[in-house]
């Protein structure tokens, strides 16, 4: 086998396989299918024409993702319409107000939690992703969004924080939680 | 007191994601313990977590496997398909040895700085495919003896510079054959060189005059935040182009030219 075709199949078996994570995160960045595909796809070729670069043993996932999330930054981050960003005075409030010491465990729906996370500011949202989703460290979603460590953890908590608000306030909204024994 | 002020500060995100010391975390969990405000944060937070954990992955589309893996292929096989390795055959090496030393230059279609920092450009801004990919300077040379260039090439290794090698691939600068092979450093930034039967010191009208102590000449040209040194070795003009700043780019020239 000729060093070109080693390096197809060690990157088949390497990096092919997480297709799926790596499309997925494109989704949620994205918000559609076909942003996504043309992400996924683009970031799949780079990141083959660099596999040289990839150190074996490491996390190959999150080298993907690093990849990935430069490629929709690079292209897709500035066109695409930034959702409403709630201003954070009254996120802090909206907080302390759900949140209660012990609450009852809510099981949310897909959708429902889709729906808030697509709602947040896109690098919240990158940043929950990558860590609660893809149990990414600190360090790998750092080097992923090409950030400081203390960046990763700023917007990770303002990212559940307002992940939190939206579930509760439309859990609420919708009737799902009793009036009774979560205040 | 609002969700704003946080006792434990980083701390508090730090615990629930496992990542402090078990004494920071036993005095955490104390602490939570007897402060309703932080464990409603921290079980806010845990809840977020956990839902967002437990969301299934969207479904691969069914035709992007395929094209995907077509995307692949178009990659695999651009070096086989290298146009510029067609020219060089041995016999059009010879013929253009032969006008090189005729002085034919005006065939030339372009300044050869003018070449050195376009190359240079397609690579940093389009992520150019290299031919070979490689990391290793003998990998590289061998590449390149295989007849590939028509002249005998070295590559350079700089990882005591803390520059990787990239690749290579066999190419034209300025319409003569030529190996060009490309360096990134950890912050990703590219030192490309170039070795092509030509001569550096085309470029003199331009550059600034650098001398080495053992007479070796260098010729600096700065464009745009790049800087391009050239320099004769032999019947091979080597040109190294970087965006480490003038002098950085200088000394890694400095450092590998030889003196025939």
């Amino acid at each position: 086998m000729d060093e070109g075709s080693g390096r197809r199949a060690r990157f088949e078996a390497e990096a092919v396989p997480l297709m799926r994570a790596v499309f997925n995160l494109a989704f949620r960045l994205t918000g559609n299918v076909e942003d996504a595909k043309d992400v996924s796809q683009d970031a799949y070729v780079r990141a083959f024409r660099a596999f040289d670069s990839f150190v074996p043993g490491t996390n190959c996932k999150a080298w993907l993702f690093t990849i990935l999330y430069s490629v929709f930054v690079n292209r897709y981050h500035k066109a695409r319409r930034e959702p409403q960003v709630v201003a954070v005075d009254d996120l802090d409030a909206r907080f302390a107000s759900v949140c209660v010491s012990n609450p009852s465990q809510t099981a949310w729906s897909d959708p429902e939690i889709e729906a808030a996370l697509a709602a947040l500011p896109d690098e919240y949202r990158a940043a929950v992703l990558l860590v609660d989703l893809e149990e990414l460290t600190y360090e790998e979603a750092a080097a992923a969004l090409g950030c400081p460590i203390g960046t990763v953890r700023s917007r990770l908590s303002r990212g559940r924080t307002q992940l939190y608000v939206a579930l509760h306030e439309r859990a609420r909204q919708s009737g799902y939680l009793k009036a009774t024994g979560d205040q | 007191m609002s969700a704003g002020d946080h006792h434990l500060g980083d701390d508090l995100q730090d615990a629930l994601d496992g990542r402090l010391s078990p004494e920071r975390q036993a005095s955490v969990e104390e602490h939570l313990a007897a402060c309703d405000q932080c464990r409603a944060e921290i079980e806010a937070w845990r809840q977020a977590k956990r839902a967002v954990r437990g969301m299934t992955r969207v479904a691969l589309p069914a035709e992007l496997d395929g094209q995907l893996r077509a995307a692949l292929d178009r990659v695999h096989d651009e070096p086989a398909r290298a146009i510029p390795r067609r020219w060089l055959s041995w016999a059009a090496a010879a013929t253009l040895l032969v006008a090189i030393a005729a002085g034919w230059f005006t065939f030339r279609p372009r300044d050869p700085a003018d070449a050195a920092f376009a190359r240079f450009a397609q690579y940093a801004d389009s992520g150019l495919a290299l031919d070979r990919v490689t990391s290793q300077p003998p990998v590289l040379e061998q590449y390149f003896a295989d007849g590939r260039v028509g002249f005998p090439t070295r590559v350079f290794d700089f990882a005591m510079m803390n520059y990787t090698l990239a690749g290579g691939s066999v190419s034209e600068l300025a319409g003569a054959p030529s190996a060009l092979f490309v360096y990134r450093d950890a912050g990703n930034r590219l030192v490309l060189c170039a070795m092509y039967l030509g001569h550096a010191d085309a470029v003199r009208p331009l550059a600034e005059v650098r001398q080495r102590p053992d007479g070796v000449t260098f010729y600096v040209v700065v464009r745009e935040g790049r800087t391009a040194v050239f320099w004769q070795e032999g019947e091979i003009a080597c040109v190294l182009v970087s965006d480490a700043g003038r002098e950085a780019t200088v000394q890694l020239a400095f450092a590998k030219a030889v003196k025939i």
